[in-house]
């Protein structure tokens, strides 16, 4: 199935029928996306702080992360659920756009970068050191940077 | 000087200009000022979570002290480039709807972050490392969650409204 084709078929799925019931349902979708995002993106970036050293570093970083992990799920879960909305409402668009694909590439790097690097620091049996956690924290605030542009970027440009 | 007269005179200004009108100009205050307000906002609400209970470590002072640094950056990122976003459209912003709810809703966390911490902090040595905070600052907290829902609304209402204004 090409790109296209895929387009056409979300186009004129349910869902895409849906989102152009009524003018108020992508606003209020891309609000509930929004809030998704401060939940998610201010729990990850806190984590991010405490590898790079800077806050939080009388906490250990398994604890930390155990305690911030709820909430970081309740972020990725509103994010899953309003995102491919707001796709499926016109899919042409977005993937013509420049800056979606560009925060899918973030948001894929993220993804990569959290199952094969973060999630062995945030092991408690994790022995990586200072260097190697600040390495990773700056990392992923670098790409969670990139996801919050190209998201901005959508709209603007 | 009227308030029309400010605004009118704020996007004549170097700055209002050049977020106007250039192609750069005005994309990259809207990625900081998101960017930054996911910050802010995500540190407020880690406090909140932290005063119901559904954060439970570190202590509440602890956390609340961890945060302030954060705060404040995401704090003068957002406001300045906020500051630099209004100055951009002023006569527009000055009359849309969204724009004066927000700043409204901005002023109420401002008011319940201030009634937090002259009312309810007071005795914070009593319940800093229990579980969940007195009802007093669950109260606060609650709030708080609900103001920035607000506020999160409204803001994303500007940008679908101004061009109407």
């Amino acid at each position: 199935m090409s790109s296209d084709a895929l387009a056409h078929w979300i186009e004129n799925s349910f869902i895409a029928h849906a989102m152009a019931a009524s003018v108020w349902v992508y606003p209020v979708v891309e609000t509930l996306h929004m809030i998704s995002i401060v939940v998610l993106v201010g729990t990850a970036a806190m984590f991010d702080f405490r590898l790079l050293g800077w806050r939080l570093t009388n906490m250990p970083v398994a604890e930390l992360a155990s305690q911030l992990r709820p909430w970081i799920r309740v972020g990725i879960v509103g994010i899953l659920m309003t995102g491919p909305l707001l796709f499926a409402s016109d899919p042409d668009r977005y993937l013509d756009n420049f800056y979606f694909r560009l925060k899918m590439t973030f948001l894929l790097s993220t993804i990569l970068f959290d199952l094969f690097v973060v999630r062995r620091l945030r092991s408690p049996h994790s022995t990586a050191g200072a260097a190697a956690q600040r390495f990773a924290g700056g990392f992923s605030l670098l790409l969670w940077a990139g996801i919050v542009a190209g998201g901005r970027g959508i709209g603007v440009f | 000087m009227s308030i029309l007269e400010i605004c009118q005179w704020l996007q004549e200004t170097p700055p209002g200009r050049m977020v106007r009108e250039g192609y750069w100009g005005y994309g990259i205050p809207q990625m900081v000022h998101l960017g930054s307000m996911a910050l802010f906002g995500g540190a407020v609400v880690l406090d909140d979570l932290r005063l119901l209970g559904a954060i439970r470590k570190p202590a509440f002072r602890e956390l609340s002290a961890q945060l302030v640094a954060v705060k404040w950056v995401g704090f003068l990122l957002a406001g300045s480039s906020g500051l630099l976003l209004f100055m951009s459209d002023a006569t527009r912003f000055y009359k849309n709807p969204a724009f004066l709810i927000k700043t409204g809703l901005l002023l109420l966390i401002a008011l319940n972050a201030w009634i937090f911490r002259s009312v309810v902090y007071k005795d914070v040595r009593a319940w800093d490392n229990a579980a969940s905070a007195p009802a007093g600052a669950k109260i606060v907290a609650v709030v708080s969650l609900f103001l920035w829902i607000c506020v999160i609304a409204a803001s994303r209402a500007i940008g679908f409204t101004l061009s109407d204004t």
